[in-house]
């Protein structure tokens, strides 16, 4: 007795799904019998592979739509049992689909960082050079160095130089357009840089003094449809310029973008071919294309070599200047250089919203499951009637599990759609434009689809293994208990809000560290200062500023520039007697105790002052790039410089602050008494008393200028427009949070809901024996408020270790203070107990007979 | 596979086949007699295909026999007509009747 052939029946056993593969098999097996006993073996056994192979499409598309069919009748039973509990499906979905379209936003928003500058052809051989100074590293390189090394590192490919020079004025015919983010390029600024070029010849494009290339916008707001090839701007009221190339706009994911590219002027020309190397000074930024089968390394230490055999003029401190280079690529996220190109972000930046993503994800997955479950659990009377009209476990199970991974399905589908919806207005708050291909976007979409799932199964194991355990009968005749205290549940509770209490505090303390690395950054204390033009008060200032200063609530007023606004009253060009570059050295003039009330600080000597009558005329304060540039960093005090036509001396040094917005690089500076002109007065006020403040100012104002009422601005406001970038960044974390928050209070609502639903009978029963309504709602939320303490119990400290740990990365950075703790402890109360608060109320306003009805 | 109510011919045979075998009506049979009436050899698959269906619209009903050595110890299923199954078949013949009663004869 031969048996059939065994990998044709494994086959079709795998096929035949509905359970009676069996049947099948046999009646083949009959069959095959017969043929065997009257025709032999191999007619027999070539017929049953016939059969097989016959039968294995069709049965595939049976399977298949035996399939679809389940779906199908899941997919109904789903949808109706969501019906049942609009509510709870509601919040149930809504949480998981905030959680993932959170979660999603953050990634897309990684994904575009991570992937700044990688558009290039060349992205993994460029590099920029970069110096280490007594200042620190910083980005722009020393003058003359582009040269040397294009003459004596042959490995490298391609050199070329950029030059920042902010916002410049063209004049085309009879209109003049004031343009940001102009730069100066040398020739192979394109053989580095992969920006598209759309119009003009690759080979000669910025080959010669008085090209210039515009980007497509800026020739569209230029020239309009005409053709903007050929046309002669005058840049500056100094040069005459001929468009020779159009670009493409540079990409969001660029670590500089330009407006408007000129090509280096014949003096500077001439500069860049001279063969003198200003070590230590700074020049204009430096990039590099390797050679392939060179490795960085074996660059930088040849550099290094190079410096060493450098001549070098002798007063040049003995720390050797440090050359570096650092892979373009990285620019954006891991360079620390000062007086960058343009403002970069940073990696740990990238790594906090990472985290919050993921955690985010975290509370929206548990809560979500916390729900199901929940909810799952009061059906186990469904369970029971189910079993006891025959339904196998397998298909419980399944009926269970496909429900949890629909449900999550259809969240997943509200998130894409939220998600499409909320990106341009996230696009807005974050000031950047991220595009994504399609492949992109369906691999992050297709991750996300895949924790989905993976949420949908966990959370529907429960009722699939657990209750469909039990036995009908167990279940119906009421032996059935809620075995679980729920204390699964609570846990689930006290870590989701444990976690949100600790995003809270990160967003605050966040923001303190961000603020103050601002003032930090900007080098002087922009808050509380308003100006206004003084012309009015010109003659009688002191008089004025004495009023002024008669309240507390105003700490300060200078007349002078409003500080961070690029004012200057003139600039001096510096011929190096060194044999040093010349340079540009911006005088400003300004009142008495001008320091004092724009926040300048002074690191060494003090600020200009009326106890010194020498300083009216003869004293001088320098920032510290000055004192670089004149060479008196060593000793500064009572060195006599040549400012212009005088000579001054200097009593002080300034911390070097910007004077114009972070994306313009500080500048020398000196600061003189000029009490002549009184154009602009600043006052700073107290910190607590603004409002005091300000109606002192308003008064005393009117008393000497009735005739014209005072306009005043607030300086932050004005700087305000210059930070953008990380305000942004601060908005978009606190959104952030507050979703974690959100999401955290839905689950605490379901959950106060089911647990109303779920303790019904003992609600009537406590009104029944004269319970008020309000000794059921504090029965409530005391219940869950000892949740939210635990949560903040646990958050606290280890937020507080973190935020320590993060803080110490900084290397300036604000005091841990307990304000934030108060802060987040208060509001995640509030806001947890308003979510109980509704359904506490629901619950205890319940008419009793009702809920005792149920027995 | 349309929503449609009426039988397909895969699914109205096997009824025939079913309806004519009378208590012998499995697998085997069934499979041996529809390729004995049409000529061409049914596959497995194609038997037991509609037959699922029919069975899941209760228009079949089932019955197993004892297992056999010759089915490798695996039992026999007999099927047999519900009162739903003798509908449908008649509503395919009343439908039968009338759509071709007027045709000509065509072979």
């Amino acid at each position: 007795m031969s048996r059939p052939p065994f990998f044709g029946a494994w086959l079709l056993r795998l096929l035949r799904r509905q359970g009676d593969s069996d049947l099948v098999l046999g009646d083949l097996e009959e069959e095959y019998s017969y043929l065997y006993q009257r025709q032999g073996r191999q007619v027999a056994a070539r017929w049953y592979w016939q059969q097989v192979i016959r039968s294995v499409p069709r049965f595939i598309y049976e399977l298949v739509y035996w399939w679809v069919i389940m779906l199908e009748n899941y997919f109904k039973v789903s949808v109706r049992n969501l019906r049942k509990h609009p509510g709870f499906a509601f919040i149930n979905i809504a949480g998981l689909a905030l959680g993932l379209a959170a979660c999603f936003v953050i990634t897309l928003f990684l994904v575009h960082k991570l992937s700044y500058d990688r558009f290039h052809p060349n992205a993994e051989r460029m590099y920029r050079v970069i110096q280490e100074t007594d200042f620190g590293v910083m980005a722009p390189t020393p003058p003359g160095l582009a040269k040397a090394l294009e003459e004596n590192f042959p490995e490298l490919e391609q050199v070329t130089l950029v030059k920042e020079r902010g916002q410049g004025l063209f004049v085309t015919g009879a209109d003049s357009y004031f343009i940001d983010n102009v730069f100066v390029a040398d020739p192979s600024f394109f053989k580095v840089f992969g920006f598209e070029i759309l119009q003009g010849n690759p080979e000669t494009i910025l080959t010669a003094p008085g090209h210039v290339v515009l980007t497509e916008s800026e020739a569209q707001k230029l020239f309009g449809d005409r053709q903007p090839m050929g046309q002669v701007l005058r840049y500056e009221n100094t040069r005459d310029l001929e468009v020779v190339g159009i670009v493409a706009d540079p990409p969001s994911n660029a670590h500089f973008h330009f407006n408007v590219l000129v090509a280096y002027s014949e003096r500077q020309q001439a500069m860049r071919e001279g063969s003198t190397i200003y070590w230590q000074y700074f020049g204009d930024y430096l990039y590099v294309v390797l050679q392939e089968g060179h490795t960085a390394e074996s660059f930088v230490s040849k550099l290094r070599t190079f410096e060493e055999a450098a001549e070098k003029p002798e007063w040049l401190s003995d720390k050797a200047p440090g050359l570096f280079v650092e892979p373009v690529v990285d620019i954006h996220l891991y360079s620390e250089a000062k007086q960058d190109i343009a403002p970069q972000s940073d990696i740990r930046y990238l790594y906090l919203f990472g985290s919050i993503a993921v955690l985010v994800l975290i509370i929206a997955g548990v809560n979500y499951m916390n729900l199901a479950t929940a909810r799952s659990a009061m059906r186990y009377r469904e369970v029971g009637v189910r079993k006891a009209v025959g339904a196998m476990r397998a298909q419980l199970i399944g009926q269970f599990l496909s429900e949890s991974i629909v449900v999550a399905l259809l969240a997943f589908g509200l998130a894409l759609l939220l998600v499409q919806g909320a990106l341009p207005l996230i696009k807005q708050a974050a000031g950047i434009d991220f595009t994504f291909s399609y492949v992109q976007y369906l691999t992050i979409a297709a991750g996300f689809m895949l924790v989905v799932l993976g949420v949908g199964f966990v959370a529907g194991s429960y009722p699939a293994f657990f209750l469909a355990r039990f036995e009908a009968v167990q279940i119906l005749g009421g032996g059935y208990r809620q075995r679980t205290k729920g204390t699964l549940r609570k846990t689930l509770i006290v870590f989701q809000f444990a976690v949100s209490v600790a995003l809270l505090l990160a967003t605050i303390i966040i923001h303190q560290q961000q603020r103050y690395v601002h003032n930090q950054r900007l080098g002087f204390d922009k808050e509380q200062i308003v100006y206004f033009r003084a012309q009015y008060v010109k003659e009688q200032f002191d008089a004025f500023k004495a009023t002024l200063l008669r309240t507390s609530a105003i700490e300060s007023v200078a007349s002078g520039p409003p500080i961070g606004l690029g004012w200057k009253s003139m600039t001096i060009t510096i011929e190096d007697e060194q044999g040093g570059p010349s340079w540009d050295l911006g005088v400003m003039g300004a009142g008495y105790d001008y320091v004092n009330t724009a926040g300048i600080e002074i690191l060494q000597g003090r600020a200009l002052s009326r106890e010194f009558p020498a300083d009216a005329a003869q004293s001088v304060l320098v920032n510290e790039l000055a004192a670089h540039q004149l060479g008196i960093s060593d000793d500064p005090l009572g060195q006599m410089v040549q400012v212009g036509e005088e000579e001054k001396t200097v009593v002080g040094v300034m911390r070097d602050f910007h004077n114009a917005s972070l994306h313009t690089a500080i500048n020398p500076l000196v600061l003189r008494v000029d009490t002549e002109d009184t154009y602009i007065a600043l006052v700073r006020l107290a910190p607590q008393r603004m409002a005091e403040g300000l109606q002192h100012l308003e008064a005393t104002w009117a008393q000497f200028v009735p005739e014209r009422p005072l306009q005043y601005t607030f300086l932050e406001d004005r700087l305000e427009t210059h930070y953008q970038l990380e305000q942004r960044l601060g908005h978009l974390f606190t959104l952030f949070a507050g979703l974690a928050v959100l999401i955290a209070c839905l689950g605490m609502f379901g959950l106060a809901a089911f647990t109303a639903e779920q303790r019904t009978k003992e609600i009537g029963i406590r009104k029944a024996v004269g319970a008020s309504s309000s000794s059921i709602v504090s029965l409530f939320a005391v219940y869950f408020v000892k949740l939210v303490v635990v949560g903040f119990g646990i958050a606290a400290p280890v937020s507080y270790v973190l935020m320590e740990r993060w803080l110490a990365t900084f290397a300036y950075h604000v005091p841990l203070s307990g304000t934030p703790f108060v802060v987040a402890g208060s509001v995640i109360l509030v806001l947890a107990l308003l979510a109980v608060s509704y359904q506490a109320f629901k619950a205890a306003s319940a008419n009793p007979v009702e809920a005792l009805r149920y027995e | 596979m349309g929503r449609t109510n009426l039988l397909l011919r895969s699914e109205e045979m096997i009824l025939l086949a079913i309806y004519k075998l009378g208590d012998n009506a499995y697998g085997v049979s069934i499979r041996r007699y529809l390729s004995e009436m049409t000529g061409q050899d049914w596959s497995i698959a194609s038997v037991y295909a509609p037959l699922d269906r029919l069975t899941a619209r209760g228009f079949v009903d089932t019955r197993d026999g004892a297992p056999t050595k010759e089915r490798g110890g695996r039992r026999r299923r007999f099927y047999t007509l519900t009162r739903s199954g003798l509908a449908a078949l008649g509503e395919i013949q009343r439908l039968q009747a009338t759509m071709w009663a007027d045709m000509p004869k065509l072979i």
